[in-house]
């Protein structure tokens, strides 16, 4: 009877596997049923050129970095996606996400293998984007840029994307480091919007006698945060073209005015320009701070601007809010430099199944996105083409006038350098933010790290 | 079934699955990463073999990787001298059969269960320098202007961090010792009680030499956790301020994926196995008498 009993439960088992395997292919089959459909609805519809040929059915891989729902930049991004898809029906974007920092940890695990599962991605140019060049895992896509598409892209634009000659990639938008100032705060400590360094000691040293109030919020404890205070200083001191000659390599770090930038902001760390322990706060706590009127001032990116009118923590008026360029230092630099510029796009793998569709998507949301993110006032579009600025808010329009009075531009040193010296710039930075900073150790460390 | 488990054939095809796994998700990324120590690798380009190059660095040039090797031996002394005690010290008292041993056992759990990043979060919160916990207490009771950042000070970074860490593990090394206290057999709490033992008697006489196996799977269990900890600290300080809280783990994670050093952070990685190893066979080691004894009884 067990014997019997046994193989009765032995034979439903394989009756039920058997069947829900069954069930699995069936589904597979039907939804395979389904893009074949769709690919043949593609080739029957009549207006566009394509349709005369056989148009095979292509599923793009894309990743970038904006995974929040309430970020400016996915919505950008979905919106263009979206307008692609309806003007290349048999193509479907499958797009993935992550946070910047586990994002870069993605991308780099990928492409130590050949990145199959990546089509298209997000990524910076100029020093970040090299070693991928270097191992030659990205598509050159000059054969892609026709006459039409060069006219459109903005002068000078396409410098952080080309390596030895060949073009990677396409501008979206570029940045403009700019000295965010709540005016409000300023009248109330009685000081005056800073046009120079001795300016800003004095705004600095009357800001801190309000209750509350930190002069800058630096948002040390995140690297790039306190490097940005730093490359400020340093692109007054010894000027865009020399800043620029050092990151590529072509001049040593070594002018005296890097030492007399770090010198600036142990005096600013000094007089509690940056609160009492700004290494404690991050760049979300140091927004959080200007936006709330518990900091005057912010040296950040131009993409800044507009979270201050979409943030709903905002607590500060907007319109209280002036943009500034980084303070001058009489008799050094010229007003007409600036750190900004084009770093971010869309490159394509160069091991891609769809080589020919890739680039063409990528080219594509390079310039909806730069459009985009002009017509919400995120970043200044890359492309010579027709833009709304109807719904720009004043903030952007005031960093769009600083921009216009701006020659030469000055990449983030962390998206300039390779990996390496870009982290130990980081590093380095924060130790100025801290007490007993030893500005020689810190010019010895950055000789060492890029003076290689 | 006994017939089949007498099988030497049975018995490799049950243990192949297994088998296949451990070597497929442990042996062979460690085989990889010991390799990658050879090498001058950026994890994308070329590979340019570097024999012993990036160990000698390790110990010769690196001055971070000394603050985490110390930092991380700190940290191990700390689980094992403050930790490990207080978790004894809470098991023996629950597994007496206090009121609400239950309610004890699950609240002092509670941390294992969390998040590494909400503990982390939480204890920022409370040694931040404004508005946390500790810095309103010293307010209260000292100096009104108290704002000292524990956690931004190079001095104070890593010992503040050792708090959190030491304290988060308290309830998982309690229960693993709550349950071998409540494996010994009363009988034998019983008898030394008739014989007129005092309860520090019972105690240090008859249940910790009993807890040998318990404190063996305890210390390895701190030990280890001690050289390889990351999640925690790289939540409250990130290794800083400039490197004073680095850890092996912190400082290989930066490495690896910041700075792109694949075979240098290959290396620091492979040494902290290689530590981690060589720890336990010294507390096998140490505790093989222990444990035959109480194996004996």
């Amino acid at each position: 009877m067990k014997k019997v009993l046994k193989k009765l439960i032995t034979l439903l088992l394989v009756v039920v596997f058997t069947m829900s395997m069954a069930a699995c292919g069936k589904e597979d089959k039907e939804t395979l049923k389904e893009q074949n459909d769709t690919s043949t609805k593609t080739q029957e519809t009549p207006d566009t050129p394509e349709t005369q040929e056989k148009v095979e059915p292509v599923t793009l891989n894309v990743w970038h970095q904006w995974s929040n729902e309430t970020n400016e930049l996915k919505k950008v991004y979905d919106q263009a996606v979206t307008d692609y898809i309806a003007e290349n029906p048999h193509v479907t974007i499958n797009t993935q996400t992550l946070d910047t920092e586990a994002y870069k940890t993605k991308i780099s695990a990928e492409f130590a293998g050949n990145a199959s599962g990546i089509d298209v991605f997000y990524y910076w140019g100029a020093g970040t984007a090299r070693k991928l060049i270097n191992a030659d895992k990205l598509l050159p896509i000059d054969k892609y840029l026709t006459d039409e598409i060069k006219a459109k892209i903005l002068p000078g634009a396409t410098a952080a994307f080309e390596y030895n000659g060949k073009t990677y990639s396409l501008p979206t938008f570029s940045w403009y480091m700019t000295l965010y100032a709540n005016k409000d705060l300023f009248e109330k400590a009685g000081a005056t919007l800073p046009t120079t360094y001795d300016e800003l000691i004095d705004a600095v040293n009357k800001l801190g006698k309000l209750d509350g109030v930190t002069p800058i919020a630096a948002g040390a404890k995140d690297g790039w945060n306190a490097a940005f205070v730093y490359q400020a200083f340093a692109l007054r001191e010894v000027g865009a073209t020399n800043v620029n000659a050092m990151l590529k390599g072509e001049i040593p770090f070594e002018d005296a005015g890097y030492t007399e930038a770090a010198n600036k902001v142990v005096e600013l760390y000094e007089l509690g320009a940056f609160g009492k322990n700004p290494l404690e706060s991050g760049n979300d706590d140091s927004n959080a701070a200007f936006g709330s009127g518990r900091a005057a001032m912010r040296i950040m990116g131009s993409w800044f601007a507009n979270g201050l009118y979409t943030d709903p923590t905002i607590t500060i008026n907007p319109d209280d809010v002036v943009a500034l360029k980084i303070p001058m230092i009489p008799g050094k630099g010229s007003a007409s430099d600036y750190a900004g510029g084009f770093v971010e796009a869309f490159w394509v793998n160069k091991n891609t199944k769809y080589a020919d569709e890739a680039a063409k998507f990528a080219i594509s949301i390079n310039e909806k996105v730069g459009k985009a993110a002009y017509e919400t006032g995120t970043g200044f579009c890359g492309w010579d083409i027709e833009l709304d600025d109807s719904k720009l808010n004043p903030l952007f329009v005031q960093i769009k006038g600083l921009l216009g009075e701006s020659v030469e531009g000055v990449l983030a040193w962390d998206t300039s350098l390779d990996s390496n010296p870009a982290t130990i710039h980081n590093e380095q930075v924060q130790t100025l933010f801290a007490p007993n900073a030893d500005v020689s150790a810190f010019i010895k460390e950055h000789q060492a790290a890029i003076n290689k | 079934m006994d017939r089949m488990l007498g099988r030497k054939r049975y018995i490799a095809v049950f243990i192949l699955p297994a088998l296949l796994v451990f070597v497929l998700f442990t042996i062979a990324p460690l085989i990889v990463t010991g390799i990658y120590s050879l090498f001058e690798y950026d994890g994308i380009g070329t590979m340019k073999f570097l024999g012993l190059k990036n160990y000698i660095d390790l110990f010769t040039t690196d001055k971070h990787f000394l603050t985490a090797i110390v930092n991380s031996f700190i940290l191990a002394g700390a689980s094992i001298f403050i930790q490990l005690p207080i978790s004894f010290f809470l098991a023996s008292i629950l597994a007496r059969g206090v009121k609400g041993e239950k309610f004890f056992r699950t609240i002092y759990f509670i941390p294992v269960v969390i998040s590494s990043m909400v503990i982390g979060q939480l204890w920022m919160k409370i040694f931040n320098s404004q508005y946390g916990l500790l810095n309103t207490i010293i307010r209260w009771f000292g100096d009104p202007e108290f704002e000292f950042s524990w956690l931004a000070t190079p001095s104070t970074a890593f010992f503040t961090t050792v708090i959190p860490a030491v304290w988060q593990y308290v309830g998982y090394h309690m229960l693993i010792f709550y349950a071998g206290i409540k494996s010994i057999p009363p009988d034998y709490l019983e008898a030394a009680r008739i014989d007129g033992a005092s309860k520090r008697q019972i105690t240090t006489k008859i249940m910790i030499p009993l807890l040998a196996p318990v404190i063996k799977i305890c210390l390895l269990f701190s030990l280890t956790g001690s050289f390889r900890a990351f999640d925690l600290i790289y939540v409250i300080t990130g290794g800083g301020p400039n490197h004073a809280s680095e850890v092996p783990g912190t400082l290989l994670y930066n490495n690896l994926f910041r700075r792109g050093l694949y075979g240098y952070g290959s290396a620091q990685a492979f040494f902290i196995v290689i530590e981690c190893l060589l720890f336990s066979f010294v507390i096998r080691r140490l505790f093989k008498k222990a444990e035959e004894n109480a194996s004996a009884v």
